[in-house]
């Protein structure tokens, strides 16, 4: 009995991961990325299966070397030095080269940093102190890839993209969901020229615009293996002896002013809309506990210090602002409109939740049918309301780039200039950032998925990454889990 | 390219803090209040913590106990890649914040190979009839698992295995009986080969023999019951977690936080686990790695039994 299931306990090769994620369709270029928007969770989890980056980051806070084997910097930390791996073969046979690593990087790095080739690595100069390169690089769009020139990206990654194909979605119960009417089916299969090594899975079929109601299902059924959830649909798998996770909060739920919040009034209102939203209570009750209240732009798990902000609220002052507004003020009287997307289910309620709160503040504010946009696409956009509702996704390890994005994607230009790596500095930015009230923090929720009992050897990261290369399947016939629960509870009543 | 550790390195940044804290204004006469939420050991924490305090010392700031002082608080809080040690420093009615950050790979704190913890959960029993809390026993002499419930007028002891647990012994609770609205209770067991179980009741402590037919016998005493259990797994590490519930409100939902002993209610735990319904109970279970949980299923309506394990790795 025992070596059985020792040998059970092993690593096995082989077997196809089937994964369902809610994302209606997939770019594989990280050029077209658009920092903080929703689509980037899926496309990076994808590309992670085609493509290696310079470095990765463990769970335990230390840079592995992936394409880069070694790395240096000057002491103002402005030149940095990759030395590359030897040996290192794309995809199709071909030899990784310092030339190729640096074109993929060119078009994604800040603007403010050059990348060259250099001998057998790549450099990269910064024009300000870069003390978190490796922060910005172990996250992100910041794969190597080559592009032939005819659109097919390919990389050194563990898998190859083998197919696409599209199909009609599967008529249910849960096809009026807003849903696409088609799913994008992703095949990938084992890369034999990986530099890491061949992965355990034979392949990984991807299936996109799955609804997190459907994923839940097709697991119960052992239909797929790994899908991605909602907040409801991750409670209800949590009844079940499905093994879910869930990561750091991941996307943050906010609200962006379309004026320029200059006016002594703008700015009451703001303030006052701000102290009576009770951003506990939509944490801990609207969304079940599932989220953090957000006092700041940056996440307690990305600063360290956002602990420092304030996210109570403060009814009594929110009513002596709104006293002091003008009657003929928008926000008194005439409704302050805040757009949301009204597909998006979770946007409604927190956007219901904050009209009911500063209600309670003598304040009017009203829900519009609008989109959610990440806050990067409402720059410059035609505002369906006075406010939106805006989604910011986390895409970076880095605090400071964070930050840096946010601001640019807010219109906080004037939060203080370039911004040090200094931490110090960058909570008196952050600070400053808040003042402005441009966008107005709400929530942060986060990513979850759960997987099948036959999924081994998952360890995703809290910050998003999946880690599939590392995933085995157990071949042998293993219980469903949730219908051995159930059979479990049936015999467990009453001997 | 693996950085080498230096295990001075928080000491280092601990004591920039303190110096920035010592160039911010600040009070001449403070409590010092220390918050630790990162994977430190305490006897870590304390070292930091005396560096921190020495350098504040020479600059002739005096640390007092008690609230009516003003409070300098220290925070070390952890991310992906950092210790971050935050000071907020209070001066004349306001407070400086002064942030330091050493970078996690450097500090050696984090283990080379760890395992990731995480809990698991068994439902082991469910039933009608409220149930005030159950624990899962040692095997007895005949070498089965047992399952001690304790309802509101009796404990009970169920025999066999999950699946098929048979009721061996009904052991009636002497003394008045409890108002079933409130009615509250506690197993506690004392080890892991006695055949003895303690039940805590409002204002009294009482013994049971799960091994003979004798009665259950009471005595008065004043103790709070536990809400929670400390739990360890050899291979899980050395480390000791608390296992509690994040309940407060008996129509919720209730999630399971495991966190590291002698850490906050505010600390991030560092795994959970949802439950159907409010926590009623934890207490002890077959081993020091896992606990029997009472939920009351919100779906159902049914208490509902659980037995939740540590487990690491994969």
């Amino acid at each position: 009995m025992a070596p059985a299931a020792r040998a059970a306990a092993r690593p096995q090769y082989g077997g196809v991961l089937r994964v369902e994620l809610r994302a209606a369709s997939a770019n594989l270029n990280p050029v077209k990325w658009k920092a903080g928007s929703g689509e980037f969770a899926a496309n990076s989890r994808i590309a992670e299966l085609l493509f290696d980056r310079l470095v990765v980051l463990d769970n335990y806070g230390r840079f592995q070397p992936q394409l880069a084997t070694e790395w240096s910097h000057d002491v103002a930390a402005k030149r940095w030095q990759f030395t590359l791996r030897q040996g290192v073969k794309f995809s199709d046979g071909t030899l990784l080269t310092a030339g190729e690593v640096a074109a993929a990087l060119r078009p994604l790095l800040p603007r403010e940093m050059q990348v060259a080739a250099a001998g057998g690595g790549i450099t990269i100069q910064s024009a300000m102190p870069a003390v978190d390169l490796l922060e910005v690089l172990a996250l992100g769009p910041y794969f190597v890839y080559k592009d032939n020139g005819n659109g097919v990206l390919r990389g050194t990654g563990p898998f190859v993209l083998e197919s696409i194909s599209v199909s009609a979605r599967d008529t249910d119960k849960t096809g009026a969901d807003g849903a696409p009417a088609q799913t994008q089916r992703l095949r990938f299969r084992f890369n034999e020229n990986c530099w890491n090594g061949r992965p355990y899975l034979d392949a990984i079929e991807v299936t996109l615009g799955v609804p997190p109601l459907k994923a839940l299902l097709d697991l119960q059924l052992g239909k797929t293996d790994l899908g991605e959830l909602s907040l409801e649909t991750a409670k209800r798998a949590q009844q079940t002896n499905l093994k879910c996770w869930i990561s750091a909060p991941l996307t943050l739920y906010a609200l962006k002013f379309s004026g320029d919040g200059k006016s002594e009034s703008e700015q009451r209102l703001r303030d006052a809309i701000s102290l009576s939203v009770d951003r506990l209570a939509m944490a801990r009750v609207l969304l079940q506990k599932q989220a953090e209240a957000a006092g700041s732009f940056l996440p307690q798990w990305l600063s360290g210090y956002a602990f420092l902000f304030d996210s109570e609220s403060n009814l009594e002052r929110a009513k002596e602002l709104r006293k002091t507004m003008a009657a003929g003020a928008l926000g008194a009287v005439e409704p302050l409109r805040i757009a949301v997307d009204a597909n998006n289910e979770l946007s409604k309620l927190i956007a219901e939740r904050v009209v009911v709160d500063a209600r309670a503040a003598g304040l009017t504010l009203q829900t519009v049918k609008g989109t959610t946009r990440a806050v990067s696409e409402s720059v410059g956009a035609k505002s369906d309301g006075d406010v939106q509702l805006v989604a910011w996704r986390y895409t970076s390890l880095s605090p400071r780039s964070t930050l840096g994005s946010l601001a640019n994607a807010a219109r906080s230009q004037s939060a203080g200039g370039e911004m040090s790596g200094d931490a110090d500095a960058r909570y008196a930015w952050e600070k400053r950032m808040m003042e402005q009230k441009n966008l107005l923090p709400l929530v942060a929720v986060p990513d979850f998925a759960a997987v099948d009992a036959r999924v081994r050897n998952w360890s995703p990261a809290p910050w998003g990454e999946w880690r599939l290369a590392d995933v085995w399947l157990e071949q042998g016939e293993v219980l469903n889990p949730t219908r051995d629960a159930v059979g479990k509870a049936s015999v467990g009543a009453r001997p | 390219m693996p950085v080498a550790a230096r295990p001075d390195a928080l000491d280092e940044g601990v004591g920039r803090l303190a110096r920035k804290a010592v160039a911010l204004p600040h009070e001449r006469r403070m409590s010092l209040l220390w918050t630790n939420h990162a994977a430190l050991q305490e006897q870590r924490v304390e070292r930091l913590r005396a560096v921190f305090a020495a350098e504040l010392e020479a600059a002739q700031v005096r640390f007092v106990q008690g609230e009516t002082a003003p409070a300098l608080r220290v925070t070390i809080e952890q991310t992906p890649t950092q210790i971050v040690i935050t000071a907020t420093i209070p001066a004349e009615g306001s407070t400086s914040v002064a942030i330091e950050e050493v970078a996690r790979a450097i500090t050696g704190i984090d283990p080379v190979s760890g395992n990731t913890v995480r809990l698991e959960k068994e439902l082991l029993w469910q039933q009608e009839g409220k149930i005030l809390s159950a624990a899962l026993l040692p095997a007895g002499a005949n070498g089965g698992k047992r399952l001690a419930v304790l309802m509101e007028e009796a404990l009970l002891i169920y025999g066999g295995g999950a699946g098929n647990w048979n009721l061996e012994k009904t052991k009636v609770l002497p003394g008045p009986r409890q108002s079933p609205r409130s009615a509250r209770g506690q197993l506690i067991v004392a080890g892991e080969s006695d055949d003895r179980v303690g039940v805590l009741l409002p204002g009294r402590r009482c013994e049971a023999s799960v091994a003979d037919e004798s009665a259950v016998a009471c005595g008065n005493v004043t103790t709070d019951l536990p809400t929670g259990r400390l739990m360890a797994l050899p291979s899980c590490g050395k480390q000791t977690w608390w296992l509690k519930s994040d309940g407060v409100d008996w129509t919720e939902e209730d999630r399971l936080l495991l966190r590291n002993a002698g850490a906050g209610r505010d600390v991030t735990a560092i795994a959970e686990l949802g439950m159907p319904g409010p926590v009623i109970s934890i207490s002890a279970a077959d081993n020091g790695g896992s606990a029997t949980v009472v939920v009351r299923d919100l779906g159902s309506g049914n208490y509902e039994v659980y037995r939740v394990a540590l487990a690491c790795g994969d």
